[in-house]
């Protein structure tokens, strides 16, 4: 086990060095001069390279990107090429509410779909599986922003049980937080609650054919003893699979939903430094959603070994 | 006093169809039943309608008591539930798929202790279950407790599974083909203990199986079930001796593998009426000698595990005579896998000479040189084990049975392949010649059945004429009266085209009827070969011995 968690935390690192260095050569690859897009197209050549000279982008690369990562290490994200501003705080700043809405949905998401998947899976031969399979179906196909507009013109404008967008730090008003973090996190969880119900009662019917099950039901277990005793944990193995993909997926796609509240997250944030040709701020994003994504499959991987005695021998 | 279970009148069925009907049999207190019959006949179907364990869409009618406790049927899930485990349990055929891989086995034996005594304390029961794994025979039983099943081979598993159906020393055990996924040495353990342990106990037993040479060593009486129904009913030694029943008398007799005829001679005894040969499609021309078909010598081969080597041929040296019929028998775990593997080309020998068709498969690295693999898969063909699995369900037979041809290397000799009508015709004789007609060629794999099915894997194997026929335990997943059949094809095909064979099976009566020369494995080495009828009569090793001993015959 620890050799396994080694081994995971070995893959965590290579995997960020691998992106981070990914990252950079692909963004100063892509056209776009940050100087043109910071000075505009009218620039004198003196006042770009002035530019130029003063954010690092005349030094050769390697020294750029050995600057870059040297910050990193100490946690520094740098300037903002446009603003002028630290990126650090502004970023965990912006991380911060977005791991809090994803965080949220995805909670709401299970608490949702493990019940109604399973049910959906108990019940597949009658009116009940097929009404949830279907409806599932229907969760799947909706996009997660038409569910937020949906909310915000019903719960927000109609009836005006909260707000309709705007943001307030947990540690400033809790109340007020809990308030602006509602309908983000519903609308973020709606969809990822369909598509993982779709996926539990897939593993739960998958289970069920299971011969343990029926070696439980002959030891004496009642069809649903056994199904709780040792069916939902083995079909756990593939949900938490989807459910590390779907947070990956979220994390990626909540600037839709950060757009249609005016939530300030870490994917409007990305937005703008991209429109704004903003490399410093760009690269500092994406190596920290990466970073996520690393660790959420970190995380997964760890799961599996938890559950599944089988996967517990050591990698290669 | 009352029986361990009396079935009275018992219907199983879907909304449209009855699969079993009126079914009635008792099973007296520490009496010992057997349930014989073919796949699809309702055995399985029989014992899961006592236990309630029917699936969703099977409904069950009729009478069944167990020990005292009247008509089970009418009881619901939650009501029949705290019977089963402590009145009546089960053992099931799959000991690798039928405990939870995430749970330690004894837990999952104390489970079953707790689970109809609450007032047992969880240590208590924990010492229970290890005593119980030590009664199952399971060395060290405290470490196997805590084991995982996958880190237990299969007749262990199938140990814990007993320890588990007999931990609250219930009234009637019903074992559904308990022992046909273990190897022979294993069964027959596995068989003893079952025997022992029921009776020790007086439990009363149910146990269904297709082997009725298993029957006739484990049970006093016998049920024949066939099509859904009981054909006959008895004492064991007088129905397999004076069978009542046309469907029993010929159970038996395809159950009895004779030896081999002498080479040459042809075999007659599986040609039914209606599945009579088409005359050989051609004759390969006498070839002149020139040496063995197959040569192994001083094969080694060895896997890695991670860092760790594991040896899965130790030194095999063995030759194939041309058109002779070589026999493999080992059980699991023996190498004969592997010694398949290189024949076929799929690896290399660690060392040693691998020679098929006096063609030499080497190669770094433990793969064979690709160039090499060419030529002898023109010369060398496999029929599998599983004629369920080893055949696309999306292709057509004819597609099947055709596929070798598509590739260029196999059709060297047959110009007339080169064009789709040409394969076809080829296509078309060989399907006839292994006895399969009508609509065949456009029919899927899943309509037909098991031996049918293998029928089509011969097909596709020699389609493209090889020299060396390889069957890898061809008749293990079919029932008996077709196993008969299936070998004494092989062996018809063998005679009209001069094939080598090469049967490994862990059968030695398979083998016995079917090849002149056998080499029995074990843990990667030959440790005995010669003439069949030789090794049989006479093993010199102890563990042909052994294999010997522990092969079921049927006692009439």
């Amino acid at each position: 086990m620890k050799r396994q968690v080694g081994w995971l935390a070995g893959q965590l690192v290579a995997t960020l060095a691998l992106a981070s260095a990914l990252v950079f050569v692909v963004l100063r690859v892509l056209p776009g001069d940050s100087a043109v897009v910071a000075l505009g197209v009218n620039a004198t050549p003196q006042a770009l390279a002035q530019w130029r000279a003063q954010h690092g982008t005349d030094r050769p690369l390697i020294a750029q990107y050995g600057s870059w990562m040297g910050g990193l290490l100490r946690g520094d994200f740098g300037t903002s090429f446009v603003t002028g501003r630290a990126l650090t705080p502004l970023i965990l700043d912006r991380v911060q509410v977005t791991l809090i809405i994803v965080g949220l949905g995805m909670l709401l998401a299970l608490v949702v779909a493990v019940p109604l998947g399973t049910l959906a899976a108990v019940t597949h031969r009658s009116a009940w599986g097929t009404v949830i399979a279907g409806a599932s179906q229907v969760g799947v196909a909706i996009p997660n922003f038409l569910v937020g507009v949906l909310l915000v013109s019903l719960v927000a404008v109609h009836l005006g049980w909260l707000p309709a967008g705007g943001w307030t730090p947990p540690a400033t008003n809790p109340a007020d937080f809990w308030r602006h973090v509602i309908l983000p996190s519903v609308a973020l969880g709606t969809v990822q609650a369909a598509i993982i119900t779709r996926y539990v009662r897939s593993a739960v019917l998958e289970v069920m054919r299971e011969d343990f099950l029926r070696t439980a039901r002959a030891a004496g277990r009642t069809r649903a003893g056994a199904l709780v005793r040792h069916g939902l944990r083995n079909a756990g193995v593939p949900v938490v699979t989807v459910v590390g993909v779907q947070l990956a997926a979220m994390l990626i796609g909540a600037v839709v939903v950060e757009r249609v509240f005016v939530v300030p997250g870490l994917g409007s944030l990305l937005v703008d430094a991209v429109q704004q040709r903003d490399l410093q701020a760009v690269q500092s994003i994406v190596v920290v959603l990466v970073a996520l994504v690393v660790v959420i499959n970190f995380v997964v991987d760890l799961l599996y070994t938890v559950l599944d005695p089988r996967l517990r021998v050591v990698a290669r | 006093m009352d029986p361990a279970l009396r079935v009275d009148d018992l219907a199983v069925g879907t909304r449209h169809r009855t699969l079993v009907e009126g079914v009635s049999f008792t099973v007296e207190a520490g009496e010992r039943v057997g349930l014989i019959g073919e796949s699809g006949s309702g055995k399985s179907l029989t014992a899961l309608a006592v236990l309630g364990l029917l699936p969703d869409n099977l409904a069950a009618t009729g009478t069944v008591d167990v020990a005292g406790e009247r008509d089970l049927l009418a009881r619901s899930d939650r009501r029949l539930a705290p019977l089963r485990g402590s009145l009546l349990s089960m053992v099931f055929q799959e000991p690798m798929t039928a405990l939870d891989p995430l749970v330690r086995v004894g837990r999952q034996v104390s489970e079953v202790v707790t689970l109809h005594d609450r007032g047992v304390h969880r240590r208590a029961a924990r010492e229970r279950a290890v005593g119980l794994l030590a009664e199952v025979g399971l060395p060290d039983p405290a470490a196997a407790a805590r084991a995982y099943p996958h880190q237990l081979s299969g007749g262990q598993r199938q140990r814990v599974m007993i320890a588990m159906a007999l931990a609250n020393d219930p009234g009637l055990l019903v074992a559904d083909e308990p022992t046909t996924a273990l190897d022979v040495t294993v069964q027959a353990q596995v068989l003893a203990l079952i025997a022992r342990l029921v009776e020790r106990r007086g439990t009363g037993l149910l146990f269904i199986t297709h082997d009725l040479a298993v029957v006739s060593q484990v049970c006093s009486r016998v049920l024949v079930m066939k099509d859904g129904a009981l054909v006959e009913q008895g004492p064991v030694a007088q129905v397999f001796a004076k069978p009542a029943h046309e469907y029993t008398a010929s159970l038996l007799a395809a159950s009895e593998l004779t030896a081999r005829r002498a080479p040459g001679s042809g075999t007659s005894s599986g040609r039914r009426p209606g599945i009579e040969s088409a005359p050989p499609a051609h004759r390969p021309d006498p070839e002149p000698p020139t040496g063995p078909a197959i040569r192994l010598d001083d094969v080694v081969k060895t896997y890695r595990r991670g860092r760790t080597p594991v040896p899965a041929l130790r030194g095999v040296s063995l030759d194939v005579q041309p058109g002779e019929r070589f026999g493999l028998v080992g059980e699991s775990g023996s190498g004969k896998t592997t010694a398949l593997r290189l024949l076929a080309g799929l690896d290399a020998p660690t060392s040693g000479t691998v020679e098929v068709a006096g063609v030499t498969l080497a190669g770094p690295r433990g793969v064979a040189r690709a160039r090499d693999v060419a030529r002898v898969r023109s010369d060398l063909q496999m029929v599998f084990q599983d004629p369920m699995g080893s055949l696309d369900p999306r292709m057509t037979v004819a597609d099947i049975v055709a596929e070798p041809l598509l590739n260029p290397a196999n059709r060297r000799d047959l110009p007339e392949a080169a064009t789709r009508a040409g394969r076809r015709e080829l296509v078309r004789q060989i399907v006839a010649d292994v006895g399969l007609y009508g609509d065949t060629l456009e029919r899927y794999p899943h309509q037909f059945s098991g031996g049918q099915r293998q029928r089509i894997s011969i097909a596709r194997a020699l389609v493209c004429r090889p020299k060396v026929l390889v069957a890898d335990e061809p008749v293990s997943a079919l029932d008996v009266s077709v196993r008969a059949q299936v070998l004494d094809l092989l062996a018809r095909l063998a005679d009209e085209r001069g094939l080598t064979l090469v049967l490994v099976s862990h059968d030695l009566a398979v083998v016995r009827h079917l090849c002149d020369r056998v080499a029995v494995m074990r843990a990667g080495e030959i440790v005995e070969q010669g003439p069949t009828e030789q090794v049989w009569a006479d093993p010199q090793h102890e563990y042909t011995r052994a294999l010997q001993a522990a092969t079921p015959v049927l006692v009439r």
